[in-house]
């Protein structure tokens, strides 16, 4: 098919997400589960509460701390990923450096909040779909942000000229195929403004490439924005008319 | 800052919500550096730094408890404010450095507390909780004679009123004597609502992970974990011996004896199949972030073991043979590699009774597993996977399934004449907590399938054994109580066939 992805998507669509709060609200203060396309993340929020070393204790703000753990089944090879696995501790200082500057802090002295995520199954834009989904599990926790943090992936095409001389249009939302073959980056923006307050990006690109590229992930950012605004206020709505009861 | 503050009594303990004063106290936090010093008041530092403990007279020493210990911080549980509760008389309550400040309205006001006068009191936080209490009625009195007096109690009569707490506080301050009043009870019910035999019910999910070759989740009660399943094709070198992995496996010993073949590669140890069990996800406040603690190691060892012991995987089904076709597999087809599978647990949620949950799920995501079909090609001299065809996992006949109880043991009492034990199936942290040990049953059911029986009575054509009781040791059980959990572990084992074959049943 023309232009079509090998995945049926057009250059501009996102992949299906799916998301859900309070999904484990026994043994954590928020919780959350994202599905976008294949990739499957689940979060879990502790906090704010007495932080677990003398390190994390700050004066005057709350220490934001996070993990990350990939399952074991969750990559089409099974790679054991440790705590001190380069990736992982590059996922979870992305995060927990995004959530620092997001969180209000300064309101939670001498405490710490603990973002955990847990990488089911992943199929492109981990960071992203991490991102998201300690957005929900923050809300869930009650814990004031500034405003929703969202995160989308952008992959630019190689080839400089498309079949019909054109430049051709940066792919929103890459999953693992493309994510593998084509240069990808990820953003993450603040609430409705074109902030951006995480980029990450990890393949060579050609530099002319770059703002569309970043455009196409901004877009992407509020169309998730709104999809997570939507489900946000559904669940609060449910919550709020089981409590009425 | 104060970390903790730790309010520690002593005498009358057992009379936790009945009738006895508590006659000795200390206050005092764990933490040392003590900002509020400031106030310049030498003993009220002395107070807060190493707690202060005073003695009364009538202390019977055998009932010495801790009672609680606050966290300052507001977290779901602990909630701040909270209030004083004074028992007794000459009490003269005298918050140090804010006196129009009152009592314990926040933790840091712990430390400028200063006490005189006689000690026939009793000062305890009250903690608001966000576990709500399942039982069906309540067991216990509510605040019936103590009120909170925030003023000096000069006013109050000499004989202090028996002392008696709302039930979530109860529950909190005192787990061990809170589940034995539930048990006592008649008929006896445990906190959670359900009888003593009754399990919780659970749910199962196959097959929900696109990655793994296999995976279920399995959620019982607040437990929740996903199990995945990941194959990979392990090739027989020219001068290796496949006996190896062939003699373990069909032999029943444990996971010890396998050492020796360490070292020829990850699958190799300890057989075809590694289990693997992840603890440390945040599921339970529990277990703390970081590397996996002994229960998981545990856990995995024991997993392990029981797939082993119970030769729960045909070795057949593994096995990769030197031929062309899929045909059937003649006698002389050579061995040319094995199927070694990976099984990752991963404890989303914990709430007790991680075993049977975790046992539950590995067998559901292999009994749903799809390997590729794989063969040797001559020409290559490697093993190839087919990429469409797919063959499911032979499993041997009959399934078998845990069940684990907690052994209560009660005290003296004047119902039942003497200590005994209580056995609790499918107990949530709350009970494990409190239990001296557990018991767990293997058992296995055979079943027929019979054309549209199942429907009107599925527990009809099953026939069910006990494979294996493990129990290490602590409390002393009778004869019939194992009987009885036999038959809880059976019906228990029926209900897991039961659900399994529903799963499988509905199409993917």
């Amino acid at each position: 098919m023309e232009g079509l992805r090998n995945d049926g998507r057009r250059w501009n669509e996102l992949r299906r997400i799916h998301c859900q709060l309070s999904t484990s609200s026994t043994n954590a203060d928020g919780s959350s589960y994202i599905e976008q396309g294949f990739t499957k993340v689940l979060c879990n929020v502790t906090g704010p509460a007495e932080p677990s070393s003398r390190q994390k204790v700050k004066q005057d703000s709350a220490t934001v701390s996070c993990e990350v753990y990939f399952a074991a089944f969750s990559g089409t090879d099974r790679i054991k990923r440790g705590r001190n696995d380069k990736k992982v501790q590059e996922l979870q200082t992305a995060i927990q450096k995004t959530f620092s500057s997001i969180i209000l802090t300064h309101l939670f002295s001498r405490s710490e909040i603990t973002i955990s995520v847990h990488i089911l199954s992943q199929d492109g834009g981990t960071l992203a779909a991490c991102i998201n989904a300690a957005t929900l599990a923050l809300i869930d926790a009650g814990i004031p942000l500034k405003d929703y943090v969202c995160a989308c992936t952008a992959g630019q095409s190689t080839s400089i000229f498309d079949n019909e001389g054109a430049s051709p249009d940066p792919w929103l939302d890459v999953n693992y195929l493309e994510e593998s073959d084509i240069p990808s980056l990820t953003v993450a923006t603040v609430g409705d403004s074109e902030k951006i307050v995480a980029l990450n990006m990890e393949n060579k690109v050609r530099i002319e490439k770059l703002e569309a590229m970043i455009a196409v992930g901004i877009s992407g950012c509020a169309k998730v924005r709104a999809i997570m605004d939507k489900e946000v206020r559904r669940h609060g709505k449910q919550k709020l008319e089981a409590q009425g009861e | 800052m104060v970390s903790s503050s730790r309010i520690q009594c002593k005498g009358a303990a057992d009379a936790l919500g009945y009738c006895h004063p508590v006659r000795r106290w200390w206050v005092g936090d764990d933490d040392d550096d003590d900002d509020d010093d400031g106030d310049g008041d030498g003993d009220g530092d002395d107070e807060g730094k190493e707690g202060v403990a005073v003695n009364a007279s009538g202390v019977d020493k055998s009932h010495a408890c801790e009672l609680v210990a606050i966290s300052p911080y507001p977290t779901a549980e602990a909630t701040w404010p909270s209030s004083a509760f004074l028992l007794g008389s000459d009490l003269k309550l005298k918050p140090k450095s804010k006196p129009d400040v009152e009592p314990c309205k926040q933790t840091t006001h712990f430390q400028m507390l200063h006490f005189e006068g006689s000690l026939d009191w009793v000062f305890l936080p009250v903690l608001s909780t966000s576990a709500s209490l399942v039982s069906t009625k309540p067991l216990f009195s509510p605040m019936s004679s103590l009120t909170p007096q925030v003023d000096s109690g000069e006013s109050l009569p000499p004989p202090p009123p028996p002392l008696t707490f709302s039930t979530s506080l109860f529950r909190q301050i005192s787990p061990a004597l809170y589940l034995q009043r539930h048990l006592l009870h008649s008929p006896p019910t445990r906190p959670n609502g359900r009888s003593p035999s009754q399990c919780r019910d659970f749910t199962l999910t196959t097959n929900s992970l696109s990655h793994a070759h296999g995976s279920a989740v399995v959620r019982a009660g607040d437990t929740a974990v996903v199990c995945g399943i990941r194959g990979e094709v392990l090739t027989i070198a020219p001068g290796d011996d496949p006996s190896r992995f062939e003699s373990y496996h069909s032999s029943p010993t444990s996971a010890t004896h396998a050492c020796g073949s360490r070292g020829a590669g990850g699958a190799s140890w300890g057989g075809l199949i590694v289990t693997n069990v992840e603890l440390s996800t945040g599921c339970s406040k529990k277990y703390p972030l970081g590397p996996p603690g002994g229960l998981a190691q545990t856990l995995s060892d024991q997993l392990h073991e029981l797939v082993n012991v119970t030769k729960l995987v045909s070795l057949d089904s593994l096995r990769i043979y030197d031929r062309e076709d899929y045909s059937d597999v003649t006698p002389n087809a050579k061995i040319k590699g094995y199927w070694s599978l990976y099984i990752d647990v991963l404890c989303i949620s914990l709430d007790g009774n991680i075993l049977d949950a975790a046992w539950y799920a590995i067998v559901a995501a292999l009994k749903s597993s799809r390997l590729p079909l794989a063969s040797w090609n001559q020409t290559e001299e490697r093993v190839f996977c087919d990429s469409s065809l797919y063959h499911p996992l032979s499993l041997r006949r009959s399934l078998p399934f845990t069940t684990t109880f907690a052994l209560i043991s009660l005290p003296h009492s004047d119902d039942n004449g003497g200590g005994t034990t209580v056995l609790l199936n499918d107990p949530d942290s709350y009970e494990e907590d409190e239990a001296c040990e557990f018991l767990t049953i293997l058992s296995t059911t055979d079943f027929e399938i019979v054309e549209g029986e199942l429907s009107r009575s599925p527990l009809a054509g099953l026939r069910t054994r006990v494979e294996k009781i493990e129990k290490r040791g602590g409390c002393k059980i009778g004869l019939r109580q194992i009987e009885s959990c036999t038959h809880q572990a059976t019906s228990k084992a029926a209900r897991y066939i039961q659900s399994l074959m529903k799963e499988q049943l509905t199409p993917i």
